[in-house]
């Protein structure tokens, strides 16, 4: 579709720039200890996510940390909620900061989390954010524009500490456009969900102490 | 230029709103409630509490429908989406996770006709829920158009109040559950969601009530 595009109208595609923080240390992982990390979207954890950018999102991160060499094993979200928490579905288990730590004095939970050699659970959100505006000029064109602003948060919880979770940040902006000027079409666009979607992934892995290549994408 | 970026936009418009009136005209035929299934959350789980209680849903509640409000002008958004809505049962859908609920805080639970436990001399009180405010919204972000869509809020209160056995009444207090996510024309997920939260706040918070508190300690419950 994309490459129909730029060949019939003249457009472009280019990567938002994006800029990246964490806030907080992990612990070193101690040798020998449990070392597996789950990445989940939980709308209890951050209800203003929509729910596909919440998904692309798990995969971006499990990707990043499955290339960053974590030293961590993944542990699948189906698995995660199979051992942990048996016969319920997942909407009938409350995912939160303030409830992670309820359920972690639970001797029965944290047993089942340290069957499952889980020790980092990573839990995601996001906001997506923008406006469009249109303008004609007579005999000259027409055009359509848009800005967009994508925020992405990666918080790492150690379940085997109490201290507070590192937060890692991904965020961009960008803008397009589309429309005709003197019968040329064309159309540009600078997508702000892939690039933040990856760097979150290569900086969750970093936090976890992985090594990713810097210029991996 | 921009005069005639406002004629574009008003073409349109005029256009949408037509198409709203011929969607307004099909749809508003299906006038019935929607039902919701709201999912008890039953992890954390509280501490059981060994003691059987009544429980007692009057009418307002059992029946209680909630009807999306006509705000804005005739067929702005706001109104289109009142119009084409239907009512959600919130009562019924109400009266089932309620019961799951106290079902997980307590040794037993039974339906009874009135404030008060009657021949059941076993229970150790009787609840009587009510629905004190169900609020809805949509908002739009501040920009011109927009491109990732509105938000949604939804946020219901119960009140309870707890009698003696006698009907008595013992303490009295309500919970909340609020959401806020992205808006889905016609999904009653905001419902579903601000509800289950309500009876988390009822499950997880039971005991914090200060009168329920002392109510607990004069029957040996820690």
């Amino acid at each position: 579709m994309l490459v129909a595009q730029t060949i019939a109208v003249g457009a472009c595609v280019l990567p938002a720039s994006v800029e990246t923080s964490r806030l907080g240390e992990m612990r070193t992982i101690a040798p020998g200890s449990a070392q597996g990390v789950a990445v989940i979207f939980s709308r209890d954890h951050s209800p203003e996510t929509p729910v596909g950018l919440g998904r692309q999102m798990v995969e971006c991160v499990t990707q990043g940390i499955r290339e960053g060499r974590a030293g961590v094993s993944l542990v699948g979200e189906t698995e995660l909620y199979a051992v942990v928490f048996p016969g319920l579905r997942p909407s009938e288990v409350l995912l939160r900061q303030d409830t992670l730590k309820l359920l972690l004095e639970r001797p029965d939970i944290r047993e089942r989390v340290e069957r499952l050699g889980l020790r980092y659970l990573v839990m995601v959100g996001g906001t997506r954010s923008g406006g469009t505006d249109a303008a004609t000029a007579p005999m000259v064109g027409l055009m359509a524009a848009w800005t967009e602003s994508t925020n992405l948060t990666a918080t790492i919880f150690d379940l085997t500490s109490e201290e507070t979770p590192v937060s890692v940040k991904a965020g961009a902006k960008g803008e397009g456009g589309m429309g005709v000027i003197l019968i040329v079409p064309f159309y540009f666009d600078r997508t702000t969900v892939r690039s933040p979607c990856k760097a979150l992934g290569r900086e969750t892995a970093r936090a976890l102490g992985g090594a990713p290549k810097p210029d991996a994408r | 230029m921009r005069q005639q970026a406002h004629r574009v936009a008003s073409e349109n418009h005029g256009r949408r709103a037509i198409a709203r009136v011929v969607s307004v005209a099909i749809l508003a035929v299906g006038c019935a409630t929607r039902t919701l299934e709201p999912v008890l959350v039953r992890e954390p789980r509280p501490a059981p509490i060994g003691l059987a209680i009544g429980i007692y849903y009057p009418e307002e509640l059992r029946s209680f429908v909630y009807h999306f409000p006509s705000r804005g002008g005739v067929l702005s958004d706001e109104w289109i989406e009142a119009k084409l809505n239907r009512p959600v049962a919130i009562g019924e859908a109400s009266v089932t996770l309620l019961d799951r609920a106290l079902a997980l805080m307590f040794r037993d639970v039974v339906r009874v006709p009135e404030r008060r436990s009657g021949d059941r001399t076993d229970l150790a009180g009787v609840i009587e829920p009510r629905i004190v405010t169900v609020a809805y919204s949509r908002s739009i972000p501040p920009t011109k158009g927009y491109i990732i869509g509105p938000t949604m809020s939804v946020a219901i209160t119960y009140g309870f109040t707890l009698y003696s056995p006698m009907g008595d009444q013992v303490a009295s207090w309500s919970v909340t559950g609020n959401v806020t996510s992205p808006h889905r024309a016609f999904s009653t997920e905001g419902f579903e969601r601000a509800m289950r939260l309500a009876a988390w706040e009822l499950t997880s918070g039971f005991r914090s009530v200060p009168e329920v508190r002392r109510w607990l300690d004069e029957r040996g419950i820690k």
